[in-house]
């Protein structure tokens, strides 16, 4: 285990709580949601361990957390904003659970990216993924670190 | 209060944070200065005097953490007022930090009770 599922969920919920405003809870959504129309997000760590944190984000979703940090309507923002603000909110995650994942240890952190293609993996690195939704619409986290 | 203020960092979004935050807390009248990595700070203080970088560490091209060395070692840099913001937690990297006088070191996200806190001399270290 990479880290507790409680840690984690109050990271994810923290985070976009702080960000957003967005009240997360953990498990999949009971709704209807297509992550393929949305924003899929990653960022590789390579220090003390390598890993990827890959974020996948509804459309909903997306556009709702760019117009509460931009406190503009989505079609008001351009698409690097509306990109931008994801990465952003990808960037803090990460940091926070790496602070948790590695305590006091230094580690090194890539910067995060709209994923295009599949992120940095091993069959034999460990994977965990964590569903998650807000109101009814649903996102995953998936963290693959590689093995001790 | 009417300074100028350099934001370094990679994302709009959080230049953009930022710049409310610091207008919140009282650097409404403030003019702020951009730039989206180490290096274009460096040219932005060839160019332009400023009173406070506050700067992200993660970065392309130039990190903040080499900005910030840079700046201490600059004659005109060496005593301005930094600020670093940052996802990262480190005491490592926070002594370093310390080591380079930077005036406070803030969590991201960032919000304007942090930065409050950041400017008054308890809140930061």
């Amino acid at each position: 285990m990479l880290l507790d599922s409680v840690a984690i969920l109050d990271a994810v919920r923290v985070t976009f709580e702080e960000m957003a405003f967005l009240d997360v809870a953990a498990g999949p959504s009971t709704g209807e949601t297509r992550p393929q129309e949305g924003a899929v997000l990653c960022l590789t760590y390579v220090a003390p361990r390598t890993g990827t944190f890959s974020l996948k984000l509804p459309k909903e979703l997306k556009f709702a957390v760019a117009e509460a940090i931009y406190g503009d309507d989505w079609h008001d923002l351009t698409a690097g904003q509306l990109d931008d603000s994801l990465l952003e909110l990808m960037n803090v995650l990460a940091g926070r659970l790496l602070s948790r994942r590695f305590g006091s240890a230094t580690y090194t952190m890539g910067l995060p990216m709209i994923q295009y293609n599949q992120p940095l993996s091993h069959p034999q690195w460990n994977l965990e993924q964590f569903s998650f939704h807000v109101d009814e619409i649903g996102f995953m986290l998936t963290w693959t670190e590689e093995a001790e | 209060m009417k300074r100028n203020i350099l934001i370094v960092d990679d994302s709009e979004t959080s230049r953009m944070i930022i710049k409310k935050c610091f207008s919140m807390v009282g650097d409404d009248d403030s003019v702020f200065y951009e730039a989206e990595d180490g290096i274009s700070a460096l040219a932005a203080l060839a160019k332009f005097p400023m009173d406070l970088v506050v700067t992200d560490l993660n970065m392309p091209r130039m990190d903040g953490i080499t900005l910030v060395r840079k700046l201490r070692t600059g004659e005109k840099t060496k005593g301005l007022a930094v600020i670093v913001i940052s996802s990262m937690e480190n005491r490592q990297l926070d002594e370093e930090l310390r080591n380079l006088a930077v005036a406070a070191v803030i969590r991201k996200p960032l919000t304007p009770a942090k930065v409050r806190g950041a400017l008054v001399p308890e809140g930061g270290f």
